[in-house]
């Protein structure tokens, strides 16, 4: 109670001092009836979205604010040898990670003071480069994370909703049937199924970034974020490529689906993808670095057709091959590509 | 006349625990700025709200400003208020979206701060008194309304709401004071016969 006998559940809500003085010389009906009218105001506010939905937002936003930490820890790539360019591989990332979080599991104290947010953090998985993950989820639905790959999901994952985030990379999905719909969101797109098998990829950074889905089986919708244009309807077989710059996916043929669906099963095939794309998804999946003499050019189309290639020096060789007019060699750590000695 | 609508969010963190999370963001201290998210991200969204009426773009608009405050954490100054600073990149950001929405759109987005339909579950009386009071709170002079609503629905101080709007905090009562009298005089004749 204040001296004019109102309540206020909560001092953030309370007239301010300075305010009550400049009141002071108002006569008291006038005060007291100006005091009621500040009360009052709280009726102006209406309906809002309540304090869960603004907490499930917040867990989206620290989420991103995160994955923008955790880039700016990453070391920064050292300089290219005169001449050279390297391939740019986002490998270290996961083990600093991994070490905050046993520093995080250690610090009670820590857990005491923002345990309330943490329980409401995404669970995280992460694929090192150089291995393939299979991760099963809480209704029975199975992903397989190609290397280097990141995705999240709610720790209430199958009460609400069936939403997973592929932050980067590329995830095969065997999906259960459910009463929730099952949704994969990337960087610019949104895939939605019942109950299905397909392969998303998206890796924000590479060349002519693009989120590209193949089916295997049953139907997925697959809908820009940027929506402009209806969702595309991928049945089995089918497969669809959504780049940056544009507003809808757009289909692609029956062998790039065969492609797509060929890392699982340890196949490393392209046919449509620029050199430097090729190289980037070898980096993480042999977790080697190669450098590309500058001469070479990185958007150079591709196309690296192997089922079960043995090494990353297999896939480098079919490269050059392929490009015809490139060497290679083993460097310490991985390959160099550079122009073929002068004839 | 029911009581007002419960009270929305917990009160915040005392101005102590700015200054030190303050102190421990320009040392790039990861936790605090953790802590700051925590204890703040609730009221920041429901204040673009207010402005936005967008879920969407409220998330938008709070995730840069704590980006934004991220990239300039080695010039927080503790001597200033982070709390205010906080809300001043908020609604500055909100600002845009609006601007940019209007810019777009051709016309004044459907919702404004005071432009939606009074909460379900109050009284007929109440809500009627809730439109009233949305309407009158709109038709006060820019300035007025927003630092009327930073100290009533916002909790600010007056320091706080002074660094926000780039005021003196001498000002910024005088802007309450009116404010709380135009909504006096306008309730009051609304109802002649009946004392406030």
């Amino acid at each position: 109670m204040n001296e004019y006998g109102h309540t206020y559940p909560n001092d953030r809500y309370r007239l301010p001092s300075e305010v009550q003085a400049s009141l002071n010389q108002e006569p008291k009906d006038e005060r007291a009836r100006l005091l009621e009218v500040w009360d009052l105001a709280e009726y102006a506010l209406g309906e809002e979205p309540d304090e869960a939905a603004f907490r499930r937002l917040g867990s989206e936003i620290w989420q991103n604010l995160e994955a923008a930490l955790e880039e700016e820890n990453a070391p920064a790539v050292p300089a290219p040898e005169p001449g050279l360019r390297l391939v740019k591989a986002p490998l270290r990332l996961v083990h600093s990670r991994a070490l905050r979080w046993v520093a995080v599991a250690a610090s009670v104290a820590l857990l005491i003071a923002v345990g309330t947010f943490y329980t409401q953090k995404p669970i995280t998985v992460t694929a090192s480069t150089g291995e393939t993950l299979t991760h099963p989820l809480p209704d029975g639905s199975e992903l397989t994370l190609n290397s280097g790959t990141k995705i999240s999901y709610a720790r209430h994952f199958g009460e609400d909703d069936r939403q997973i985030k592929l932050i980067r990379g590329e995830v095969n999905f065997d999906v259960t049937e459910g009463e929730h719909a099952f949704t994969v969101q990337t960087f610019n797109g949104t895939v939605t199924v019942l109950g299905t098998e397909f392969n998303v990829r998206a890796w924000p950074k590479e060349i002519n970034a693009a989120t590209e889905v193949a089916v295997e089986e049953g139907i997925v919708a697959f809908v820009a974020h940027r929506q402009s244009a209806a969702a595309l309807t991928l049945e089995a077989g089918q497969s669809a490529r959504l780049t940056r710059q544009s507003d809808a996916p757009i289909a692609l043929g029956e062998t790039y689906t065969r492609n797509a669906l060929s890392w699982r099963d340890g196949g490393f095939k392209f046919s449509d993808h620029p050199l430097g794309t090729v190289l980037d998804e070898l980096e993480r999946r042999y977790n080697v670095r190669v450098k590309v003499s500058s001469n070479i050019s990185l958007n150079t189309p591709v196309a690296i057709l192997n089922d079960n290639p043995a090494n990353a020096e297999e896939i480098i060789r079919d490269v050059c091959e392929y490009k015809n007019k490139c060497q290679y060699r083993a460097v310490p750590g991985g390959y160099q590509i550079m122009e073929p000695a002068a004839e | 006349m029911s009581n007002p609508p419960a009270q929305k969010g917990a009160s915040l963190p005392s101005d102590d625990s700015f200054i030190r999370w303050s102190e421990r963001l320009q040392s790039s201290d990861q936790r605090a700025y953790s802590e700051l998210f925590e204890a703040m991200h609730v009221v920041l969204l429901r204040y673009a709200w207010r402005f936005t009426g967008e879920q969407e773009a409220a998330r938008d608009i709070v995730q840069d400003a704590f980006l934004k405050l991220w990239q300039i954490r080695a010039d927080v100054d503790p001597q200033r208020s982070l709390k205010a600073l906080l809300y001043t990149m908020v609604r500055n950001l909100s600002l845009n979206h609006k601007r940019a929405a209007q810019h777009t759109s051709g016309a004044f987005p459907e919702h404004d701060l005071y432009d939606r339909a009074p909460a379900a579950d109050l009284q007929v009386e109440a809500s009627m008194l809730g439109d009233r009071l949305r309407q009158y709170i709109d038709q006060m002079p820019e300035r007025r309304r927003e630092a009327f609503m930073l100290s009533r629905f916002e909790g600010l101080s007056h320091e706080e709401i002074a660094q926000v709007m780039n005021l003196t905090p001498r000002t910024v009562n005088t802007h309450i004071v009116l404010a709380l009298k135009d909504l006096r005089n306008r309730l009051g004749a609304l109802q002649p016969d009946r004392p406030l």
